[in-house]
């Protein structure tokens, strides 16, 4: 792999992250991140069709007009999607029932949209793949470490495994309400940013 | 003097700016004389040529793309790249519905078999939940307003159909089934609103048609982990030895409430915290679809 593609599959995971520095599916990461099981689901799904439309894009990106791009690669995603999803309902029929509510979650997603735009209309398919593998992790690491901290202190569980004991509730102490609804998700990312941008100089803007 | 020259060389320079983004914008046409070849800038061609005074008629538009291919950004090109791509996607689509509807037909069926299951506590996987279901449902029939018996498949029924007719009009699943003891169960369809799309449920009876033997939800569209969480077992669980018929025999539902809050006048169960409107959605379902069966629940055999 060469120095370019290193940096195109890794920076999105730190510097670049399409979170905390591109700001880039925000909502979606308030919408999923209440507990960790669909946040694991999301992120695994949004890498595969980030990837996947970052490629087919890449591959036409030389024959498409200027004017309908946008339209193009919405119904390149959009496509992409809903392919997949039947395809799921017909050979994994549990896991579509899994992923159906995050169809449109998908298919909306910004960072989709926001790394064809970016890169893949600009770059070779090979290189394009690996961006779209990169920041599908990038958007991921983050929503499972979101969903980590809502799920232990706003329902008390991990992965549905109850970590806090009962001993813990009988003396008084409650799950915190506030944790399962969205606003404490664009609290915690907050949190993230802080911490990011206070440790690595070259992200804080003057 | 200096000074006039180098303004008007300014303005020039405008000028030329200006126009050289004119052409630009309109996209000006170019015509070349035929018989001197010179080249003419506009959209219709001179009347006469400034050079050798040929007339109009001698002037050839110049196709601005010569490679052979169309123009990427021409207007042309555009709604044929937008045809011929919408219409790709399209025939992939429909292919795709085609070749594997049958196979999700079967998935929806075994889906629904699972939940029926689930409903009177037997957990079943996708390879079993057929043989489960022929084993343990033994009767199956369709019920009308007034708790009499119709003629009509149960299982290929769908409540959200069946509520688009007019009251008098509709038939109610019911499926009978039988459990390792013995004893027969009564398994109810229910459907409602949540909070972003259909929910769904099957709930089972006790011999007395009065106490909830079990339940299991299902939904399109609810928040993962909040809203969603009412198809867990958790949920219909809470349910299991709830009655629908207050003391003095009127049906009173079981009731949704705040985890922590209670009611006097009926059962209740605690809703899923953070997911209010999708509870409500069930509290309302539970009235309305158990409701219908109501005159069927108070025959007792």
């Amino acid at each position: 792999m060469t120095e370019k593609n290193k940096l195109v599959l890794f920076n999105p995971l730190s510097k670049n992250n399409p979170i905390t520095v591109q700001m880039l599916g925000i909502c979606s990461a308030l919408a999923v991140t209440s507990k960790l099981e669909p946040a694991f689901i999301m992120a695994v799904s949004v890498t595969a069709v980030v990837a996947f439309s970052n490629l087919i894009l890449s591959m036409i990106r030389n024959s498409i007009p200027g004017r309908i791009r946008i339209i193009v690669q919405l119904l390149i995603v959009a496509a992409l999607v809903t392919v997949i999803n039947e395809l799921l309902k017909a050979f994994a029929y549990d896991v579509s029932k899994q992923l159906s509510v995050f169809v449109g979650l998908i298919i909306t997603n910004c960072i989709v949209m926001g790394r064809l735009e970016a890169f893949a209309l600009g770059n070779k398919p090979w290189t394009s793949f690996l961006d779209g593998v990169g920041n599908g992790l990038g958007y991921g690491i983050l929503l499972i470490v979101v969903a980590f901290f809502r799920e232990l202190f706003g329902s008390g569980t991990l992965w549905n495994f109850r970590v806090i004991p009962q001993s813990f509730y009988d003396a008084g102490y409650a799950n915190n309400g506030l944790m399962i609804l969205p606003p404490m998700a664009l609290i915690i990312i907050a949190c993230i940013i802080w911490i990011q941008r206070s440790k690595d100089k070259e992200l804080q803007e003057k | 003097m200096s000074h006039i020259n180098k303004k008007s060389n300014m303005v020039d320079t405008k000028r030329t700016r200006e126009q050289a983004q004119e052409k630009r914008r309109f996209k000006m046409k170019k015509y070349r004389c035929k018989i001197c070849g010179y080249i003419h800038e506009g959209n219709t061609p001179p009347d006469i040529c400034p050079v050798c005074k040929a007339p109009a008629s001698e002037f050839e538009e110049i196709k601005t793309e010569k490679k052979g291919m169309l123009n990427r950004e021409g207007n042309l090109y555009t709604i044929l790249y937008a045809s011929v791509i919408v219409v790709l996607v399209a025939v992939m689509l429909a292919l795709a519905a085609q070749l594997l509807g049958e196979r999700q037909k079967r998935n929806e069926d075994i889906d629904k078999k699972r939940q029926i299951l689930t409903s009177i506590n037997i957990t079943s996987n996708n390879k079993t939940a057929e043989e489960l279901y022929d084993k343990y449902i033994v009767d199956s029939y369709l019920v009308d307003g007034n708790g009499q018996k119709t003629e009509g498949d149960a299982f290929s029924t769908e409540l959200g159909n069946i509520l688009r007719l007019p009251e008098n009009e509709r038939h109610y699943p019911v499926f009978e089934a039988i459990v390792d003891d013995g004893k027969k169960k009564y398994v109810l369809s229910m459907r409602g609103a949540g909070l972003w799309g259909p929910l769904w449920g099957f709930i089972s009876f006790d011999d007395d048609r009065n106490t909830v033997y079990g339940a299991s939800f299902g939904h399109e569209s609810e928040t993962p982990g909040l809203g969603a969480e009412i198809e867990n077992s958790e949920f219909g669980n809470k349910f299991k030895g709830k009655h629908f018929f207050n003391a003095s025999g009127e049906f009173v539902s079981v009731a949704i409430v705040k985890a922590g809050k209670t009611t006097q006048e009926q059962d209740y169960v605690d809703g899923i915290s953070g997911g209010t409107i999708t509870s409500q959605g069930v509290d309302a379902m539970l009235k309305s679809s158990i409701g219908a069966y109501e005159e069927f629940l108070k025959k007792k055999e």
